[in-house]
């Protein structure tokens, strides 16, 4: 591409060269050799087709708006013009005729035909891609046929006069130019382009189009002055040459001239025109919004401010309405206004976005009159307009509201759900809002009302992902809280399994060594669920690691243990505990209950539930806790079962069936052979059995302990 | 037309609340029902500053702004105490009251029915806003 | 400044506390204490006379609601009598009317207390 460029460049010059060289040789020695001055003449011509084709390819002219093409032929044509006038003050006519041929007398007429040559070659160029662009602006079917003929007809116009003299004339090229500006008035009625201009644009293209009209008209006289220097250059550099640029002045001087006089007329609808412009590129813009509802704040600035664009306005503010009932806007208060109406519904407003006002003035604005505009809006949820301020009874005493605001808009944001939102607009002059205006801004409080729904519903839904991902890390701290691998022991066999409820759940057991022969086994749940459950469990841990090995006494612990979580509990939880300390080496065990569910203890053909009493620990602290618990001490023999669980066993539920202590004991009899993993196993297949659900809803946990005796070696 | 007046968080001052509001309400054109009605809607206003967002602290200031625009006579009671209660909110059910012993309440739901339009402005723990506005009759 | 007070008599069994003035926040503690000293002595056959009642607010209402559950516990009761419409249409927009008997005069709530009998 490039390299073509620069073919149509050097070509262009270098042909430039030969028809100069010719022409100085032509004025010294006389050629009367036909083919070799009509070969010139082709060059002459051929230098100017690549320039066109040269501007062509740089595509420089293809994305012009139309007040820019116009600008810029206004340049062109009076950079001409000027030059044109120049030369023609300056220079003196030195051509000698001879018959109808033009011969320079001297070398600088010779230049200066050249140099006029190409300067109007080029401008006729540039005036027709230019022109170009604004005919087919918002082209129609015919507008290219039109155009292609009267590009034709000028370039047939031209061609014709190839074999003439400059002085000769014929009646074919004066046909062809006949035709020639009959099409060039027919392409002149092609000014669409005019109504899309802004009022500013025009008011210029006004000033413009004048000044190409002159423009037009002074070129064109230049070229046709009799024996003038500007004519007779032309003439002698190359005939067609001339036939165009005339073509092209007399072309540009009608096209201009009607597009002043189109202008005009458009100048008063022009302000019209430049609204909808705005108001369709802002809804656009807000339609776009509906989809980037990230930041709220960042929406409601953008609503307000393209408001202001929509309708022109001068000042705007956007309110959220939250109606609810008294709870709803309890939790409100403090974001925004109460306001309570006889007789109407009371609401919650929030001012989110404001342009161009201050708050303490809209709360003037909205204090004027029995029923506030605002108040207007969410009763009849229809836009009321105010067309002028000065005349408005409720404003009457509101001289500061009357000398800043003439006319108001008021509209309301309704979703399917209600009212959500009131959006104002003001203008300083009184009737400032024409129907479409509330047409447009009902539209477009339409469509911010589905961007602030949807801003609203992605929050949400952020929010309960979050709540999700905290529910996840605390069933993984919880998770981590219970042992990872038991202790095995030579005199007794111990297995648990503890499987979480949905979310998070308070079940709680844990073993620890406590010196000696002693082994602490506990069981426990933490009342509540979520993350606060998690969070009193991991207390729970902290404080079972560190009194068990203290206080070997399960009654004390629990004691101990009562202090420590009445301290940090909150009043409304507890946590319930059995506690167990076994001795490896005799078998007894030592048992202490919190509020939790009895030990099963199984003996021979013996089953029983053993209920020490005992509080929940965190509900009452010091001498009536310490009072109500109890310690039991039995002895275990080889093949005593013991089972710790929590209300998660014997609370399943199929229906209103639930569980129970007999079924568990059933379980425990019928199984009593087996090991502890295997009646542990046994006791959850059979609970979840009963349950029949797939999800338990709440945790379950089951510790066995098998006593076998000292027959294990 | 403006006035103001300023008030410690004591109970004693409430005669001298209603004697203001009172004469301020006469001026702007109510009658003798409405003004009592006003009045007692600023006592209200002010009884549940004292004894809510004070707590009965003796030397909190409460500003009471009245304001007759020729259309709205406008009170402002603001103070800069604790953050207004919203449970007060809730219309009492008198059947309900009676059994919860609940004796908070009942001057936010007279304010409500005395008054044309109530409007709460709080800015939690900075400054509580209660504006009352009645309609001047023509 | 603040005029607020109570006299208490005796009549046919039936105890009246005739209140005059202005009853607000200030001076609602004095109403309490005089139910207070009623309830104290199982005197629980209570009328309030409001003729020179001439202002009420919420504070002195809810005097009225702290005390009437305990005083018809004891099989009691609290009537209102003779107030002014002023006072009426504050203890009608809180709907006591359908809590408390209210009588046009005096004798016609110590009548109702005997008539129980």
């Amino acid at each position: 591409m490039r390299f073509r460029r620069l073919l149509y460049l050097s070509g262009s010059a270098l042909s430039f060269l030969v028809v100069f060289i010719f022409d100085v040789i032509r004025k010294n020695v006389e050629l009367d050799i036909g083919g070799l001055t009509l070969l010139r003449d082709l060059l002459a011509i051929g230098s100017f087709v690549l320039i066109y084709l040269y501007l062509d390819s740089r595509k420089v002219y293809a994305s012009l708006t139309p007040s820019k093409r116009l600008g810029l032929v206004m340049i062109y044509a009076v950079i001409t013009l000027l030059l044109s006038l120049a030369v023609y003050i300056v220079a003196d006519d030195n051509f000698e005729t001879k018959g109808f041929a033009l011969r320079p007398i001297t070398y600088g007429q010779l230049f200066l035909a050249g140099f006029l040559g190409i300067i109007y070659g080029v401008f006729a160029i540039l005036v027709f891609r230019l022109v170009h662009g604004l005919i087919f602006f918002k082209r129609k079917r015919e507008t290219e046929r039109n155009f292609l003929i009267f590009v034709g007809l000028v370039l047939a116009a031209a061609v014709s006069t190839l074999t003439l003299e400059p002085l000769e004339t014929s009646t074919l090229t004066a046909i062809l130019v006949g035709f020639s500006v009959l099409f060039a008035v027919i392409n002149s009625f092609r000014l669409p382009w005019i109504v899309y201009l802004t009022k500013r644009e025009k008011i210029f293209g006004l000033i413009y189009g004048f000044i190409l009209f002159i423009a037009f008209i002074g070129l064109n006289t230049m070229l046709n002055v009799e024996s003038g220097v500007i004519k007779r250059s032309l003439l002698y550099y190359s005939y067609p040459l001339h036939r165009f640029v005339m073509l092209t002045t007399i072309f540009g001087n009608i096209y201009f001239g009607m597009a002043f006089i189109s202008t005009l007329f458009h100048l008063p609808t022009a302000e019209a025109f430049d609204r909808k412009t705005s108001e369709v590129t802002s809804l656009h813009n807000l339609s776009r919004l509906v989809t980037q509802v990230f930041d709220f704040q960042e929406l409601v600035e953008t609503v307000t401010s393209l408001t202001l664009q929509v309708c022109e306005a001068k000042s705007c503010w956007l309110e959220l309405i939250h109606e609810g009932d008294e709870e709803e806007h309890a939790k409100l208060i403090g974001e925004g206004t109460l306001v309570q109406n006889a007789g109407l519904r009371s609401y919650v407003v929030q001012l989110v976005a404001r342009k161009n006002i201050a708050p303490d003035e809209i709360a003037e604005l909205l204090s004027a009159g029995e029923k506030t505009l605002r108040d207007e809006v969410i009763e009849n949820r229809k836009p009321v307009v105010i067309d002028d301020v000065a005349r408005e009874s409720r404003f009457k005493k509101k001289p500061k509201i009357k000398s800043h605001v003439g006319s108001i808009v008021v509209v309301p944001l309704v979703s399917h759900a209600g009212l959500i939102g009131v959006l104002y607009a003001t203008k300083e002059m009184p009737y400032g809002f024409f129907k479409d205006d509330i047409d447009v801004l009902s539209a477009f409080a339409d469509q911010a009302t589905i961007a602030i729904e949807n801003s609203r519903l992605i929050k949400k839904s952020i929010e309960r992902e979050r709540l999700l991902r905290e529910m996840t890390l605390a069933q993984e701290i919880q998770r981590k809280l219970l042992p990872q691998s038991l202790p095995r022991y030579s005199t007794f066999d111990i297995d648990a399994v503890s499987t979480p409820a949905f979310e998070v759940g308070g079940d709680y057991y844990d073993v620890a060594e406590l010196g000696g022969s002693l082994v602490g086994i506990v069981v426990g749940d933490v009342s509540g669920k979520g993350v606060s459950a998690a969070f009193y469990m991991s207390e729970v841990k902290g404080i079972f690691q560190s009194l068990s090995r203290l206080y070997t006494s399960p009654r004390e612990f629990m004691i101990k243990a009562n202090e420590a979580l009445s301290r940090s509990i909150d009043k409304h939880s507890f946590v319930s505990l059995i506690y167990a300390v076994v001795d490896a080496e005799s078998g007894e065990l030592t048992l202490a209950r919190a509020g939790h569910c009895p030990l099963l203890h199984l003996s021979g053909d013996a089953v029983t539930y053993l209920r020490p009493g005992g509080m929940g620990l965190g509900l009452t602290d010091g001498a009536a806790f310490q009072s109500s618990i109890e310690e039991r001490v039995i002895r275990l023999q080889p093949g005593d079962v013991c089972v710790f669980y929590t209300d998660g066993v014997t609370e399943a539920r199929r229906g209103d069936d639930e569980f129970g202590y007999d079924r568990l004991l059933q379980t425990v009899v019928a199984a009593k052979q087996r090991s502890a993993s295997e009646l542990k196993d046994e006791i959850l297949r059979t609970v979840k059995l009963h349950a029949e659900k797939e999800e338990n809803d709440d945790d379950l946990t089951v510790v066995v302990v098998k006593w076998l005796g000292e027959s294990r070696a | 037309m403006k006035k103001q007046l300023k008030i410690d968080s004591k109970t004693d001052q409430l005669v001298a609340v209603r004697e203001f509001i009172s004469q301020a309400a006469f001026a702007s054109g109510f009658s003798d029902e409405d003004v009592s009605k006003i009045a007692l809607a600023v006592d209200e206003a002010c009884t549940n500053v004292i004894k809510h967002a004070y707590r009965f602290q003796q030397d909190k200031k409460i500003t009471i702004t009245v304001r007759d625009d020729h259309g709205n006579f406008e009170i402002s009671i603001v103070d800069n105490g604790k953050q207004f209660d919203p449970s007060m909110l809730q219309a009492p059910d008198m059947k309900e009251y009676l059994s919860t012993y609940r004796r908070g309440g009942l001057g936010v739901y007279l304010m409500k029915s005395l008054m044309d339009k109530v409007e709460y402005d709080i800015e939690p723990g900075k400054r509580n806003q209660v504006k009352l506005i009645k309609h001047i009759p023509r | 400044m603040s005029d607020f007070k109570i006299a208490q008599r005796e009549t046919n069994n039936v105890n009246v506390l005739e209140l005059k003035g202005y009853l607000d926040a200030h001076t609602a503690p004095k109403l309490e204490e005089a139910f207070q000293q009623l309830l104290k002595s199982d005197r629980t056959r209570i009328v309030v006379n409001c003729r020179d009642l001439s202002y009420i607010s919420s504070a002195g209402l809810g005097v009225f609601m702290a005390f009437i559950e305990d005083v018809r516990e004891k099989s009691g009761d609290i009537k209102l009598t003779n107030m002014s419409t002023k006072v009426y249409n504050v203890f009608d927009l809180l709907g006591f009317p359908l809590l408390y008997e209210i009588f046009k005069d005096e004798s016609e709530a110590v009548k109702k207390f005997n008539d129980k009998k």
